[in-house]
């Protein structure tokens, strides 16, 4: 057999089922039958003969407590892939990979592995808490077959990869959980396997760790190891793997390559809105972007107003025309009923000091600030609605991006001197009836500052204009938990970083919106690639 | 998965060597007296039968210092004990390698009872002084007591390795069975001699296999209650195949064990 021939299968299943048993033997009649079943001699004699191959009906004749963990699984992965699985919670990820590892044996079917696999399962199953870290990683090593001799070879190197050096004599049960699974991960990945399986045991560990794995573990593919991945960071499954299979329900439901996997996973088992779905938020501000634009200069603006951002936002856009007005009586536009000779070159609206955009025919357009929009000119459309943002912005405000949620929500992100805000929800003008304003928070958001640098940040986030307790350090990607979901005070969101904001310091800001459909689908609300100047 | 490394015990020398090393550790890290603990039970069961059988019941008549009688009694009494216990509890207590690493798990009832090697020994070096201690002639024999503790400890690991598998799917063996070698200890031959029991009653040791260890023991030390060549031939052959077909069912529900567990 050749050894290095790169397409030889070195992992091979047929028809493989898994069944577990839903319950344990709690009751008197379950234990009579457990004990029935290890007892029987009939059965033990028919599977050693026939060798775990049933027909097809018995693989359909499930007792009413019992269910397939795995069903029909056919995997053939040949040596040098890197094979990325993904799927939801109890799709049958790990037990897939238990199997391939030889933990545990499928109810029906057969797996043919002709490499030693070694399989990251779990982080530190080895460890022994009174042991000391030094002691430890004699135990695990040996438990994976080292002699001492291989081991001291590699101590050295994988106490530095761990950076855990001034704790190599304390007993691992002082250790934090991060530090006894950057010592596991340095010892695992000091072993140079054939085949390792990695089944989620990046997430613990911080930022820093994680990538030194990841591009250790890609070092080692490249030297011709073979991966089996899971996670559920696509990040990390794009970075890993090169071939991607999506689990659902116990069967494999895709193989091929990784982005489609990752892109089929997260649009049909997460819901989530792709980001070209978003774009054409942006493109509607395009089709419906007004001609010949007149920019009222700075001298129409209130000069007991300062808004340095405001020509910029109009330049930005091309999207609207702002005139100073100076009063702060309330009035707004009403267009309803008589809408085709309300096309108002120049109407004047004050609503509420705040942002908002309008809508025509439906599709959300140009944008306001402040109290003092203009209608956009050059199209005639049917209907225009106007939508305040609930909160009141600060006169400098800029409105970066808004737009609808799937369910048709509107938000908008704008930006003032040091703070990001996101509104969701608001008022609606342009109906002889102003509806509810329709209030809603998110439990879930995530920040991404600096993408590319490893440097902490710190921000700051506000609710509804009060600065939250917790100051969050960011490097990279951060979600934050928010227990804002259905709050009814819930008005605005502030995100404040570095008191200034940087060209493309933040680069992504996305919203996770996880209870707001009953179907608990996570959506990905994303909001905008900002990239400004600074101010 | 055939694994033609599973049952080379050689390939997975240093697991076992690290697991043993585990074992022990285990059991007396962060004590102050550390292994001391391990001699406190005999110590005490010895006072116990001591007084009870030395000194009470009358069972006791012979040349031969009852301290002795006592110790060699207890000398392999406390490694089936032992292996006993610990080879029934080891997958249960290993639960986090079973689950997560492929290492074959018949290592685990042998680790965990091969560990109990090192309590023996504690136990044989003071039986030994005793021996000094007292006037009785020490037998040469003595130094061929560990291979006969090996199969002391067979004997332990047979009955083990069924309960091992068991314990599995219910944990109950692991409380029923502290309960069991209470009673046994008292019924076994431990804190007598079999000739020192009456005719009436010897039915009980006769069918007790442990009692032909018991005899064997006191043999092999003192030269006493030498055991007939036929109980102790149905004795050996009562335990290989307790071993061989418990090694049997723990190998056909091994696969199991990861899910069950």
């Amino acid at each position: 057999m050749n050894y290095t021939e790169p397409n030889q299968i070195i992992i091979q299943t047929s028809d493989i089922y898994k069944k577990f048993r839903k319950g344990e033997f709690i009751s008197l009649k379950s234990t009579f039958r457990g004990l029935f079943e290890i007892f029987n001699p009939y059965k033990y004699l028919l599977t050693n003969q026939q060798n775990n191959s049933k027909s097809s009906k018995e693989i359909e004749d499930l007792k009413e407590d019992e269910f397939f963990a795995l069903k029909n699984i056919n995997l053939e992965i040949k040596k040098g892939e890197r094979v990325g699985i993904i799927g939801k919670n109890g799709a049958g990820k790990s037990t897939l990979v238990k199997i391939l590892a030889g933990i545990t044996k499928p109810s029906f079917g057969e797996i043919t592995t002709s490499r030693r696999i070694l399989p990251l399962i779990s982080l530190g199953a080895g460890f022994d808490e009174q042991l000391t870290g030094k002691e430890n990683i004699y135990l695990l090593g040996a438990i994976y077959q080292l002699s001492k001799k291989d081991i001291d070879e590699r101590y050295e190197t994988l106490v530095d990869f761990a950076e855990t050096r001034e704790f190599m004599n304390t007993p691992i049960k002082r250790y934090s959980k991060g530090m006894k699974a950057r010592l596991a991960m340095s010892l695992i990945l000091s072993f140079n396997p054939e085949v390792l399986i990695v089944d989620e045991v990046l997430a613990v560990g911080d930022v820093a760790f994680r990538k030194k794995c990841i591009e250790k573990i890609i070092e080692m593919c490249d030297e011709g190891m073979t991966l089996i991945f899971i996670s559920h960071s696509m990040g990390r499954v794009r970075a890993c793997c090169n071939r991607g299979i999506i689990m659902r329900k116990g069967e494999i439901a895709f193989d091929g390559e990784v982005e489609e996997a990752i892109e089929n996973y997260l649009s049909n088992d997460m819901g989530i809105i792709k980001e070209k779905k978003i774009a054409t938020v942006e493109k509607k501000i395009e089709i419906l972007k007004p001609q010949n634009i007149e920019i009222i200069r700075e001298k129409n603006i209130n000069p007991g107003f300062e808004r340095p951002t405001l020509i910029n936002l109009i330049q930005h856009l091309d999207a609207g025309i702002f005139e100073s007005y100076p009063g702060n009586g309330r009035k707004w536009l009403d267009i309803s009923g008589n809408s085709n000779d309300v096309f108002l070159d120049d109407a004047t609206l004050f609503i509420n000091k705040a942002g908002g955009y309008f809508e025509f025919d439906g599709i959300s357009s140009s944008i306001f600030l402040g109290a003092k929009p203009y209608l956009p000119l050059g199209n005639n459309p049917r209907t225009i609605e106007i939508w305040a943002l609930p909160h009141e912005p600060s006169l400098s405000q800029t409105l970066l991006s808004y737009g609808n949620f799937e369910d048709g929500k509107k938000f908008a992100i704008t930006f003032s001197r040091d703070e990001f805000s996101l509104a969701v929800g608001g008022y609606r003008y342009g109906t002889k009836e102003i509806s509810d304003s329709i209030k809603y928070g998110f439990n879930q958001i995530s920040i991404v500052i600096n993408k590319n640098k490893d440097e902490t940040n710190e921000i700051l986030l506000f609710l509804n204009g009060d600065r939250i307790e917790n100051t969050y350090k960011i490097a990279g990607e951060k979600k934050i938990s928010l227990n804002t979901i259905f709050d009814p005070n819930f008005n605005h969101l502030g995100i404040s970083y570095k008191n200034k904001l940087y060209k493309g310091a933040i680069s992504i800001f996305r919203i996770y919106d996880t209870a707001l459909s009953e179907k608990n689908i996570l959506k990905n609300y994303f909001a905008n690639k900002f990239r400004y100047n600074h101010l | 998965m055939s694994n033609s490394e599973t049952y080379n015990i050689w390939f997975y020398r240093h697991t076992i060597k690290a697991l043993i090393y585990r074992e022990i550790n285990q059991r007396y890290k962060q004590a102050a007296f550390g292994w001391l603990w391990s001699l406190i039970r005999p110590l005490l069961v010895a006072i116990v039968f001591t007084f009870i059988f030395g000194n009470i019941s009358g069972l006791y008549s012979s040349e031969v210092p009852y301290s002795l009688i006592v110790f060699t009694g207890l000398l392999p009494w406390e490694l089936f004990s032992n292996v006993l216990i610990k080879s029934t509890t080891s997958i249960i207590r290993y639960k986090k390698l079973v689950t997560n690493v492929s290492t074959p798990k018949y290592l685990f009832p042998l680790v965990a009872s091969f560990s109990c090697l090192f309590e023996f020994f504690i136990l044989y070096a003071i039986t030994i002084l005793i021996f000094l201690g007292s006037n009785f002639p020490l037998n040469t024999n003595i130094l061929y007591y560990p291979i006969f503790a090996l199969t002391v400890l067979a004997a332990g690991l047979s009955i083990g390795i069924w309960l091992a598998t068991c314990t599995i799917w219910f944990r109950d063996i692991k409380f029923a069975i502290g309960n069991f070698l209470q009673i046994l200890i008292l019924i076994t031959p431990v804190g007598y001699s079999t000739i020192s029991i009456p005719k009436e009653f010897s039915y009980i040791t006769d069918l007790n296999p442990l009692s032909v260890i018991m005899d064997s023991s006191r043999y092999i030390m003192l030269g006493i209650n030498k055991p007939a060549l036929s109980s102790l031939m149905s004795c050996t052959v009562f335990f290989l195949i307790l071993l061989f077909t418990g090694f049997f069912f723990f190998d056909y529900k091994k696969s199991k064990f990861a899910d069950i567990i």
